[in-house]
């Protein structure tokens, strides 16, 4: 027979159990998607690093850049998730002395806001340049 | 539970940057790969113009020869005064023939020159460039009208070169296209590297 005392102890430490398990399960489950979403945005910036190559590849050869680009990443991420990367980003085509520039620009949302001198800040952003030059 | 936690959150932690890398690393093969089907290209580009432009030049340079030598030609056919320009006529005649088949060697030797440049240029950046291009230029001599000499030349076929590489089981290609009219007009001969089908 258990006395008052020691059925209390018990259920005190499943308590403790139960609020350790929720707080360790949250901490688990921030962890996994601030990894998985780490992957996810270094995959990103494979894909802009590769979109401003082909893009001012194809406006030196003097294709279409944007197609060029559009190709390429529905091809990696699938065509609707492909066409939403390509709305999200921002591509520029800037031309300068000896070539062109290409500018391929993505903000990702943040998920706290924070204030930086000059403002809000909502949102991480990610731009990745490439340039052509025409040496010869 | 904790070989659960280090699984789960760990070997996304760890392998992710194995795995990015591994991205970056084939995106800058590909990167390098087009640049060297490019630096190859605009070799052959480079090549392709120094010909027909050479050989633009050749002809205009030969038109006003034979002009000269239409008049000689024409004394040397007249009975009255063949005496006089005959000899003058085929020395003529002799000079510019071999102007031109100069002009021809000259047009292979810099169309080979190309070839061998252009897989140089590739292969710097590349080892799987290949080039696929005619090892001569596709020319045809014209008579000339009025003393039927073989004075002059024109492009044959109108050929497209190709420049391929193979990176992993992609291959990318590119065309060099010849821009211009004719060898007998003023139009001054260009190239255009074209992206190919396989391109990515």
């Amino acid at each position: 027979m258990l006395e008052g005392s020691a059925v209390a102890r018990i259920a005190n430490s499943r308590g403790a159990l139960l609020v350790e398990g929720t707080i360790a399960l949250g901490v688990f489950c921030t962890a996994l998607f601030a990894n998985l979403e780490l992957v996810r945005r270094a995959y990103f910036e494979v894909l802009l690093h590769h979109g401003a190559f082909l893009g001012v590849r194809a406006a030196v050869l003097e294709a279409e850049p944007r197609a060029s680009v559009r190709r390429f990443w529905v091809k990696a991420l699938g065509e609707s998730h492909g066409e939403r990367f390509l709305k999200s980003a921002e591509l520029d085509l800037i031309p300068f002395s000896r070539g062109v520039l290409y500018r391929a620009h993505l903000e990702f949302p943040t998920w706290l806001n924070f204030s930086v001198p000059g403002g809000t800040k909502h949102s991480f952003e990610v731009t990745r340049k490439c340039r052509f030059f025409l040496s010869r | 539970m904790p070989l659960l936690f280090i699984s789960l959150i760990g070997a996304p932690l760890f392998l992710a940057p194995v795995w990015t890398y591994q991205l970056f690393h084939r995106a800058e093969q590909i990167e390098k790969a087009c640049i060297a089907l490019d630096n190859a290209s605009i070799r052959l580009g480079q090549s392709a113009r120094e010909v027909w432009n050479g050989l633009r030049a050749y002809n205009s340079a030969a038109e006003v020869s034979d002009l000269a030598h239409h008049a000689v030609h024409t004394c040397a056919r007249n009975p009255l005064t063949a005496s006089q320009c005959v000899v003058l006529d085929q020395a003529m005649e002799k000079t510019l023939l071999a102007r031109a088949r100069h002009a021809e060697r000259i047009a292979s030797a810099v169309w080979q020159n190309g070839l061998a440049r252009a897989i140089a240029e590739g292969r710097v950046l590349h080892s799987q460039v290949t080039v696929l291009r005619p090892t001569m230029p596709s020319l045809r001599s014209i008579t000339c009208t009025l003393c039927g000499l073989p004075l002059y030349f024109e492009r044959h076929v109108v050929e497209f070169d190709r420049c391929k590489v193979q990176q992993g089981n992609q291959i990318f290609e590119n065309e060099v296209h010849s821009v211009g009219q004719s060898l007998r007009s003023g139009s001054a001969w260009n190239y255009r590297v074209m992206e190919g089908a396989g391109v990515q």
